[in-house]
C-alpha cells in the first residue's frame, strides 16, 4: 500500500463545554513522520484518536490519501495504531497478535502465516512467536505492537506516546528502530509525545499543541530556533528556556536598542522604546563573563560531567539557568557572577501581552 | 528464641479457636454423623431400632434406578438452567454495557431478580404456569390443559426456568462487571485492526470473560444440585409429577423428612458432599491457571 497523506481540516472536538481540539488544520504529507507533541491534556491524543476514527470531531473533515473518511469506520480507514500501554490481546500467542488484523481481513492462512513471520524476524521477534503477552518484557512487548503495525503495510501509522512505557535506555534504542522502520516502509507516520526529545530526533515535522490550540509547525530545528510563542519557547529545549519580563529603552551608548531584564540589560533588535516584552534565552546563549549586562548571584551547580547548569538568582528574585561545559572554570555557590549573552548569538523577543514571537532574528 | 516462638504458635492457635470450633461443631460433626448414619438401614416398620449393614447401604442406594435417576434429572435441570442462564446474562450485560442515556434503569431492572427469594420467584411463576389463568399458559396455547407442572415432560423445564429468571439478575451483574474488565483499548486496537463490532467481541472479549463465565458456570452446577425451594413450592412438596422434578436433593429430603429413611439419605447426602467437593476443587485449579489474565495486557 502507498503511503498517504492525512488532512485534518478545522477539526474541532468539544466534551460538552470544553474545547478540546479549537479548529485545527494540519497535514502530514504522504511518507512523513509527524509528531504531534504537546504537555499530557493538550488534546493530541484526541487528534490523533480522530484520524482513527475512534473519536468524532464535533466539526471539521479528515481526509487519508484525500478520501473523507469523517464517516468511515476505524475498521475501513486502513490505518494501524500503535497504543500506549500497547493494547496486545492478552489470550492469543504473539503470532496470533500479529496475524489479527490479516485474519480480520480474511488474508488466507498461509500467507497470514509468512507475512506474519516476516514481520517477526524484522523485529527480532523470531524466537518469541508462540509466547503469551504476560510473558514477554516492556520492550519485547512494543515490538509486537510494532509488528501487527506494520504486518498490513496500512496507509498511515498511529502512535499514542509508544515509548512512554519504556525503561530511559530502551526508550532511546526504540527511538532509532522507529526511526528506522520509517526509513524501510516509507510510510506516513502521526507521533504523539510528550517528550521534547522524541519529537526532536524522530519528527519531520512537529506540531507543538497545548490547551486544544497548534502553535506552531516546522521542522524540529526552526522549531527550536524560532519558537512562535512563549509556550513553545518554554516547552522545547532542556533546560527550558529562560523567559524574563523586559521593557525596551533607547541604548545609552547609541548602539542597538537594549531591553531591561532583572539585574541588567540585554540587545534586542529595533523596537519602540517603551514596548513590554519578554525575552527569551536559552541557557546555552548565557556565558560567565566579567564584561556582562546581567548581574545575578550562583544559587545552586549541577553538574552532569560532561556540561554543567549553574542557576543564578537575579536581583528581583528570578533564576536563569546557565548551561556551561564540563571544561569550564567551576563556579562556587554564592559567588556573585555577571550574566552576558554569547556573541553571534541573539536573544528571542516576545510580546509580553500575546506571547507571540515578535524579532525576526534567529 | 524458640520459647518465643512456640508462645507466637499458641497465640496464633487460640485466635483460630473459635473458628475451628464453630466449623466443628456445625460442619464437621455433622458430615462424620451423616458418613456414620449412611452405615445403618432403616428397618421395614417405623419404631424399630436401625441395623448396622456397613457400606453395602452405600453400594445399593448408589447403584439404584431411583438415586440414578435423581442424578440423571439433576444433571439436566443444570443443562437446562446453566448455559441458558449464561448465555441470557451475558447477553443482557452486552446490552447494558452501551453508554446511552437512561441504560442505568434497565441495569437497575436487568439486575432486580437479585433481590427476589426463591419463594417469591416460584410464587410468581406459579401464577403464571397456573393452567387456567396462566399467562405463560396463555402464551404457549397450553390453556385448559393440565398445565406444564402437571406434565411429567414439561414440569422440570418449566422449574428450569423459574430458575433461570431468579438468578438472572446474579449472572447480569458478575458479567456486567466482567465485560467492565476488559480494557477498551483492546476493543479499540481490534476496530483498527479491521474487525467488525461482532468479530472484535468473539475474538477478543469473549475470550477475556472466559474465567468469569468458568466461575458463573461451576456457581450454576453447584445451585443446580441445590436446588430445592422452586421444586417444592412449585410441585407443592411432591417433586412430581411422577418424580419428574426429584432431584438428588429433593430426594434427600424426601427420604430423610417424609419417609424417615434417615440412612439412604445419608448416603445420598454424603455423595452429593463429593461430587460438589470435586467441582469446587476443579474451580480453584482452574482458575489459578487462568489468573494471568488480569492486566496481562497492560
Amino acid at each position: 500500500m502507498e503511503p498517504a497523506s492525512v488532512e485534518l481540516e478545522h477539526v474541532e472536538k468539544r466534551f460538552g463545554s470544553t474545547v478540546a481540539l479549537a479548529a485545527i488544520d494540519l497535514v502530514a504529507e504522504a511518507g512523513e513522520f509527524l509528531v504531534l507533541l504537546g504537555p499530557s491534556g493538550c488534546g493530541k491524543s484526541t487528534l490523533l484518536r480522530i484520524v482513527a476514527g475512534l473519536e468524532t470531531p464535533s466539526a471539521g473533515t479528515v481526509r487519508i490519501g484525500g478520501v473523507d473518511v469523517s464517516a468511515v469506520e476505524p475498521r475501513d480507514r486502513d490505518i494501524a495504531m500503535v497504543f500506549q500501554n500497547y493494547a496486545l490481546y492478552p489470550h492469543l500467542s504473539v503470532r496470533r497478535n500479529i496475524e489479527f488484523p490479516l485474519k480480520a481481513r480474511h488474508v488466507p492462512a498461509p500467507e497470514r502465516r509468512r507475512v506474519a513471520e516476516e514481520a517477526a524476524e524484522s523485529l527480532q521477534l523470531g524466537e518469541l512467536l508462540e509466547r503469551k503477552p504476560s510473558q514477554l518484557s516492556g520492550g519485547q512487548r512494543q515490538r509486537v505492537a510494532l509488528a501487527r503495525a506494520i504486518v498490513r503495510h496500512p496507509k498511515a501509522f498511529l502512535m499514542d506516546e509508544p515509548l512512554s512505557n519504556l525503561d530511559a535506555r530502551l526508550r532511546v534504542e526504540m527511538r532509532a528502530e522507529l526511526v528506522d522502520l520509517h526509513l524501510q516502509t516509507g510510510t506516513t507516520i502521526i507521533y504523539v509525545t510528550h517528550d521534547q526529545v522524541e519529537a526532536m530526533t524522530m519528527g519531520t515535522r512537529i506540531a507543538v499543541m497545548s490547551n486544544g490550540v497548534m502553535r506552531q509547525l516546522g521542522a524540529p530545528q526552526d522549531v527550536h530556533d524560532r519558537p512562535a510563542d512563549v509556550f513553545v519557547a518554554g516547552f522545547i529545549g532542556s533546560p527550558p528556556m529562560n523567559l524574563l519580563p523586559g521593557e525596551v529603552v533607547a541604548s545609552s551608548t547609541g548602539g542597538l536598542p537594549v531591553a531591561t531584564v532583572p539585574g541588567g540589560t540585554v540587545a534586542v533588535g529595533a523596537f519602540p522604546p517603551g514596548m513590554k516584552v519578554t525575552i527569551g534565552i536559552r541557557p546555552e546563549q548565557l556565558v560567565v563573563d566579567d564584561a556582562g549586562t546581567i548581574e545575578a548571584t550562583v544559587s545552586l551547580v549541577e553538574s552532569l560531567g560532561h556540561e554543567r547548569h549553574l542557576a543564578c538568582r537575579l536581583p528581583d528574585g528570578p533564576l536563569v539557568i546557565v548551561r556551561q561545559a564540563g571544561s569550564a572554570p567551576v563556579t562556587r555557590i554564592g559567588t556573585p557572577v555577571r550574566l552576558s549573552i554569547r556573541n553571534g548569538t541573539r536573544v528571542h523577543v516576545f510580546d509580553s501581552e500575546s506571547g507571540k514571537r515578535v524579532d525576526a532574528a534567529a | 528464641m524458640r520459647l518465643r516462638r512456640a508462645r507466637e504458635a499458641i497465640t496464633g492457635y487460640l485466635f483460630v479457636l473459635p473458628a475451628v470450633g464453630l466449623f466443628g461443631l456445625f460442619v464437621f460433626y455433622p458430615l462424620v454423623k451423616t458418613a456414620y448414619l449412611g452405615l445403618y438401614a432403616q428397618p421395614v416398620f417405623p419404631g424399630l431400632p436401625t441395623r448396622y449393614v456397613g457400606f453395602s447401604q452405600y453400594s445399593s442406594v448408589l447403584s439404584s434406578p431411583e438415586f440414578l435417576g435423581d442424578l440423571w434429572r439433576t444433571v439436566l435441570f443444570i443443562l437446562f438452567t446453566m448455559p441458558l442462564g449464561i448465555a441470557l446474562g451475558l447477553g443482557m450485560a452486552v446490552l447494558a454495557h452501551k453508554r446511552l442515556a437512561g441504560i442505568r434503569i434497565f441495569r437497575l431492572i436487568f439486575s432486580s431478580t437479585i433481590a427476589t427469594s426463591v419463594a417469591v420467584a416460584s410464587v410468581i411463576f406459579f401464577t403464571l404456569l397456573d393452567p387456567q389463568v396462566g399467562l405463560i399458559t396463555y402464551l404457549l396455547g397450553q390453556r385448559g390443559g393440565a398445565g406444564l407442572l402437571n406434565s411429567p415432560t414439561w414440569a422440570l423445564p418449566a422449574v428450569a426456568l423459574t430458575t433461570i429468571w431468579q438468578n438472572l439478575g446474579f449472572t447480569f451483574i458478575l458479567m456486567s462487571a466482567a465485560l467492565q474488565s476488559v480494557p477498551d483499548e483492546l476493543i479499540e486496537a481490534a476496530a483498527v485492526d479491521g474487525s467488525s463490532p461482532t468479530a472484535s467481541f468473539w475474538r477478543v472479549t469473549f475470550p477475556l470473560l472466559s474465567p468469569q463465565m468458568f466461575f458463573v458456570g461451576v456457581i450454576g452446577i453447584i445451585a443446580g444440585f441445590q436446588a430445592f425451594g422452586q421444586i417444592y413450592i412449585l410441585t407443592g412438596g411432591a417433586g412430581g409429577p411422577d418424580n419428574a422434578t426429584t432431584t438428588v436433593l429433593f430426594d434427600i429430603y424426601t427420604n430423610a423428612f417424609v419417609n424417615n429413611n434417615m440412612g439412604v439419605a445419608s448416603v445420598m447426602a454424603i455423595a452429593l458432599f463429593v461430587v460438589l467437593l470435586v467441582l469446587t476443587a476443579l474451580q480453584f485449579l482452574v482458575l489459578q491457571r487462568r489468573v494471568f489474565y488480569a492486566g496481562a495486557g497492560a
